[in-house]
């Protein structure tokens, strides 16, 4: 077997323990051992990379096959014209007019509180889904700090696990702004509102940071949680974010806009 | 959905299928956020990347409609696209992300190939990866794009999982002497 499959055996966890445990003691001491672990780690995120330039490519000459097709056209609202120029009575135009309105009032489509409510949950799920499923690191040589694990644990799903990890941070340091946000957004995407809440409340009462998400973290998990008050206060933290141009704001205008 | 969740060697096709059925989308969004087409259809491809991926590995459960899923996800997109051009700030999405199979490393040995890693020269990787062969870019490729070696094998006609699996060794093999071997 040579080293790349070795490696490839190792990381998808099909060596037994005993070789597991001789691979990693060999990784110490076999400087071409790591360097070819490192050369397998860089050419799959490369090969990644590549490959999704690539299908943008597909996608785009998809695209100019096809030509970009215009929306579905909007549906035409029917036009009402009263009576006006008819030998009518006024009294009875005006009753026709009305009759007709309150007919067209009635057969509209309405939009229900409900309908409203799963919609704007459903915006907040997809900033989440495009947000906080996968968490960004960076190779920088030397970060195997508890943040970075945790971030690690969210990225693989494993939700529970993150949340330890960053309560642990936590503890040590309560005033830490990235394992207050990671944090809450681990305890956002496990339904734990309150939590969420509390954790990115803190985080958006600090005035010290150059970016600062916490104000608009906070509307997006008291959305989430739904309580009587809960939307006013989100719309009240939507606004502060848009009026001090504080991060996202972009994504708070258009979630007001939904709000009102 | 169900077509790209099989996985095989149509695969491909349902992804293109799931990409041409929303175009529209496009259009919709440079009038609603006012991005020329190039970057709200690069929004757009990024957008069903990430739906695809999302139906691959599971994390897309159904509760609301694929379409509706789209719609939102292609919504941010453009929003960041916008916040780019406005604010010149870089994403912090551009940054390599770590393997996170390197997770299961002693803190020692993680630390001694972290460090390989960022002193590596990844534009030099990229040239070679580009010139090494056109049956070994694909199937490396498509080892990156997440296709498993049983899927390489239906996509490039080999017997098994296991011949697949040894050409792609191969020729990461290969691409490793030529990132060697090039200052």
């Amino acid at each position: 077997m040579n080293d790349l499959d070795l490696i490839e055996n190792y990381l998808t966890g099909q060596l037994p323990a005993d070789e597991q445990t001789r691979f990693e003691a060999a990784l110490r001491t076999d400087p071409a051992l790591a360097d070819a672990l490192a050369f397998y780690v860089l050419a799959r995120h490369t090969a990644t990379a590549d490959a999704r330039a690539e299908r943008r490519a597909e996608f785009d000459a998809l695209r100019r096959k096809a030509g970009v097709p215009l929306p579905p056209d909007p549906v035409e609202t029917p036009v009402v014209r009263p009576f006006w120029g008819r030998p009518v009575s006024w009294a009875a135009a005006a009753s026709i007019v009305l009759l007709l309105g309150l007919g067209w009032y009635f057969l509209q489509p309405g939009t229900t509180p409900a309908d409203a409510t799963m919609a704007i949950s459903r915006q907040v799920d997809a900033y989440v889904a495009s947000h906080f499923v996968t968490l960004p690191t960076t190779m920088d040589g030397g970060t195997t700090d508890s943040l970075t694990i945790g971030i690690n644990y969210v990225n693989k799903g494993q939700l529970p696990q993150a949340e330890a990890v960053f309560r642990a941070v936590l503890t040590r340091q309560p005033a830490n702004e990235n394992a207050l946000k990671y944090a809450g957004i681990v305890a956002l995407r496990l339904q734990k509102y309150d939590y969420a809440i509390e954790l990115f409340h803190r985080l958006g009462e600090r005035t010290d940071l150059f970016s600062n998400p916490g104000r608009f973290y906070e509307a997006l998990a008291r959305l989430k949680r739904g309580r009587p008050m809960d939307k006013e206060q989100a719309k009240k933290l939507l606004k502060e974010v848009i009026i001090k141009n504080l991060d996202e704001k972009p994504e708070a205008t258009q979630l007001l806009n939904a709000l009102l | 959905m169900a077509g790209i969740r099989a996985g095989g060697a149509l695969r491909r096709q349902y992804e293109n299928q799931l990409y041409e059925k929303y175009l529209y989308l496009i259009a919709d969004g440079t009038r609603k956020h006012r991005l020329d087409e190039e970057d709200c259809a690069s929004a757009y491809s990024d957008a069903i990347m990430t739906v695809i991926e999302s139906v691959v590995s599971n994390r897309f459960e159904g509760r609301s409609e694929l379409k509706t899923y789209l719609y939102q996800i292609f919504t941010n997109k453009c929003v960041d696209a916008i916040r780019k051009k406005t604010t010149n700030r870089s994403s912090v999405h551009n940054a390599i992300s770590l393997d996170d199979s390197l997770l299961q490393l002693p803190d020692a040995a993680r630390s001694v190939v972290q460090r390989l890693i960022a002193e590596s020269d990844v534009d030099n990787l990229r040239r070679q990866l580009q010139t090494i062969g056109e049956r070994c870019r694909t199937m490396i490729l498509s080892w990156g794009d997440g296709y498993s070696d049983d899927e390489i094998a239906q996509l490039l006609g080999y017997n098994s999982a296991a011949v697949a699996k040894t050409s792609r060794l191969r020729c990461l093999e290969k691409l490793r002497e030529r990132f060697r071997d090039t200052p």
